[in-house]
């Protein structure tokens, strides 16, 4: 995002005075913002005159409005937009804490001078940019229904979400919505922004917050049925409820690591991480719901550590082992094909992506112990009971075995070995190839470069083979027959 | 009483029972594994593929110990055909097989300690033993382990054409399997080969 010029900061354009540009320009400075427009001097006219006056509280100014005319409930419930609250942070850093009440004063002041300067509101949103990125006005003033992705999306959410969607990680491609024209809004709709007048534990909470089943339709989703993408790809009735989407559509994401806060020589605020890294990690969910079912997600690492403010006290965060810091994500960088679900066994059996106590450093181990994967033996070792394990896994399609249309996979060797075998059917389940007929080779088996034992039977071979034992008995029996016959009588 | 001969040594005659039982066990979970759908010898199809390869590894380290042992101990003479073998030998051995052991003649090339084979079982045993044996368990070994020799699998013409190449040759070997047992009653009695493949001994044949 470019940094503005000192005026463009300021310039409020003339078109906001143009009730047909915006009506809120037909509401005087100081009834918003406060001061004494009758004063003689500057210093007078600017006494208790507020930047933002919609922080923390917008009900005496947004909300004199909207309260009833177009958008009830948007300023009351303001309080409750994590936007502008933050809570979450609150929270998490709470279970983390040291219990001591003197400890948690200093780590609340130190949040108030770090973590929770990071906030919006609705100017911060509508009107200017967050005061976290200096702030400045958007458009000279004149209110944005939908605050620009770039300046008011981006700009803070700009280093994992946007690069991610984007496209701004290093050989890492653009979320397909973002190459659709999709911006922010198409997903996350002002209901999902403004607050839901509960005060959720986080933003995975916001029951009215983005899904994809919102268009991708899937059984039991509200998504419409005629404008809903489809999903036929047989792997989504497979994971339904058991994996997350961003599991098999999302690619490597950016993770964090160890935030320090503190003070420079001159008394700035300032906060360190170490580098970042891109990654991809599947763990076991922490937030099973009847609305979040899955139990295979994604996990990003947050940028938290026992040393956090360490600055200001020591032994900040005594309880930093007793919450994950590998946490559910959804990373933005959404597409149809992925490494992992190039195959099934792109991610089964490839202990690489699932997140394990050899991704933790030694105190993290405890705090993860619900997110690690408990890994599962090879896939050639689950499939043991097959002979040949590895040239079944190499040769044939999971699907004919594992067909999501039957309780239970296919653990039967016939159902393959034999002539009417089910590799010979199309995806209908019907017949289209007789392996009774008198062809040379079995077509369609080998068209895929498949030799099943058994049903690749050659039926013109097989009565060459049977008529040359056939003779040989015959020929011994009848050689047999005429010397018992021709045999010496004693 | 007429005088023994001792044609088969103890090391010979357990490989030879050996060889026998293994394929026979091949021959027949081959079948099953062939005609799944219609046979069930030994049960499930699984078992039957287990039972063959354990039985086909086994027929492997029998044919290596034959080979070796025959080479060391040079009894592989038995199995080389002599110029007089090949002309006149094998034609009058067929001409004995066609004609002759009607007319209840004698056996034309009886057997020795020296040379314990008639022209034609040297024809026969050197090209089933040294030929194509050793093709019939390559083939085997490929399709037993066809990820491992995948880069030669496929220099052959892939998978199919191993299998199909295994099976002509177990073909040919279920055949040569009967021939053997109806020839072996042909001694000078029906039993009397049977006998010396078990004991060791046989008669020697008065020509």
């Amino acid at each position: 995002m470019a940094p503005l010029e000192p005026y463009e900061k300021v310039y409020v354009d003339s078109d906001f005075l143009d009730e047909d540009e915006d009506v809120h320009g037909q509401i005087s400075c100081e009834e918003c913002h406060g001061g004494n427009p009758d004063a003689d001097t500057m210093e007078e006219a600017h006494e208790g005159v507020k930047r933002d006056p919609t922080y923390p509280d917008a009900t005496k100014s947004c909300g004199e409005c909207h309260l009833d005319e177009g958008h009830p409930e948007i300023a009351e419930k303001n309080g409750t937009n994590l936007h502008i609250s933050l809570s979450p942070f609150k929270k998490k850093i709470a279970l983390r804490a040291n219990p001591d009440s003197t400890v948690g004063d200093t780590i609340e002041s130190a949040m108030g001078t770090h973590c929770m300067t990071c906030h919006s509101s609705c100017g911060q949103c509508h009107v200017s940019r967050p005061a976290s990125v200096e702030g400045g006005l958007i458009e000279g003033h004149l209110f944005q229904k939908t605050p620009p992705v770039e300046t008011n999306c981006t700009s803070c959410h700009g280093s994992r979400v946007g690069s991610e969607f984007h496209g701004g990680n290093e050989g890492i491609p653009a979320d397909v919505h973002h190459l659709e024209g999709m911006d922010c809004k198409e997903c996350h709709t002002g209901d999902e922004m403004h607050g839901s007048g509960h005060d959720h534990f986080d933003r995975y909470e916001v029951t009215n917050r983005a899904k994809c089943e919102d268009c991708h339709k899937s059984p039991g989703s509200e998504a419409d049925e005629e404008a809903a993408k489809p999903r036929e790809h047989p792997s989504h009735t497979i994971h339904q409820d058991k994996v997350s989407c961003q599991v098999c559509h999302s690619v490597s994401y950016k993770n964090c690591y160890n935030c320090h806060v503190g003070k420079d020589t001159a008394g700035m605020p300032y906060f360190k991480t170490d580098p970042s890294k891109m990654d991809f990690k599947i763990g076991l969910s922490s937030k099973i719901s009847e609305k979040r079912p899955e139990e295979y997600v994604i996990v990003r690492h947050v940028p938290v550590s026992g040393s956090l403010f360490d600055f200001y006290v020591e032994d900040a965060l005594t309880n930093v082992a007793s919450e994950p810091t590998w946490k559910f994500a959804t990373p933005h960088n959404i597409q149809l094909k992925t490494p992992q679900n190039e195959s099934c066994l792109s991610c089964h059996g490839n202990n690489d992506l699932f997140l394990t106590e050899g991704d933790a450093t030694s105190w993290e181990i405890k705090a993860n112990e619900a997110v690690f994967v408990p890994l599962k033996p090879a896939p050639h070792v689950r499939h043991s009971w097959l002979e040949q394990p590895e040239l079944h896994l190499a040769k044939v399609d999971c699907l004919t075995c594992h067909d999501p249309s039957h309780a239970t996979p296919v653990e039967d060797c016939m159902q393959c070995h034999e002539a009417n075998t089910i590799l010979a059917t199309d995806p209908d389940g019907s017949p289209d190839y007789s392996l009774t007929n008198w062809n040379f080779t079995n077509r369609e088996l080998i068209d895929k470069d498949i030799y099943v034992v058994g049903s690749n039977t050659i039926p013109g071979l097989d009565l060459a083979g049977i008529l040359i034992i056939l003779l040989t008995f015959a020929g011994c029996a009848v050689h047999g027959t005429l010397r018992f016959l021709c045999r010496k009588r004693k | 009483m007429s005088e023994k001969l001792y044609l088969h040594p103890i090391t010979e005659r357990i490989w030879h029972w050996i060889h026998a039982l293994l394929v026979i066990v091949l021959i027949l979970s081959g079948i099953q594994i062939h005609w799944p759908g219609s046979i069930a010898i030994l049960g499930r199809f699984s078992t039957a593929i287990s039972v063959h390869n354990v039985a086909g590894i086994l027929l492997v380290c029998d044919f290596l110990l034959w080979l070796f042992y025959n080479l060391i101990s040079k009894r592989v003479s038995h199995y080389i055909l002599r110029r007089e073998d090949i002309h006149p030998g094998m034609i009058v051995q067929a001409k004995f097989y066609a004609y002759d052991i009607f007319k209840n003649r004698p056996h034309p090339y009886a057997p020795s300690e020296d040379n314990k084979f008639n022209p034609l079982q040297k024809a026969t045993y050197f090209n089933f033993m040294f030929f194509m044996m050793p093709l019939l368990l390559v083939s085997g070994i490929l399709y037993m382990y066809p990820l491992h020799f995948s880069s030669l699998i496929a220099f052959l013409g892939g998978l199919k054409v191993v299998a199909l190449f295994h099976y002509v040759m177990a073909i040919l070997f279920t055949a040569f399997f009967v021939a053997h047992i109806y020839l072996a009653t042909t001694g000078h009695t029906v039993f009397a080969d049977f006998v010396t493949m078990v004991t060791g001994y046989a008669e020697k044949e008065e020509h």
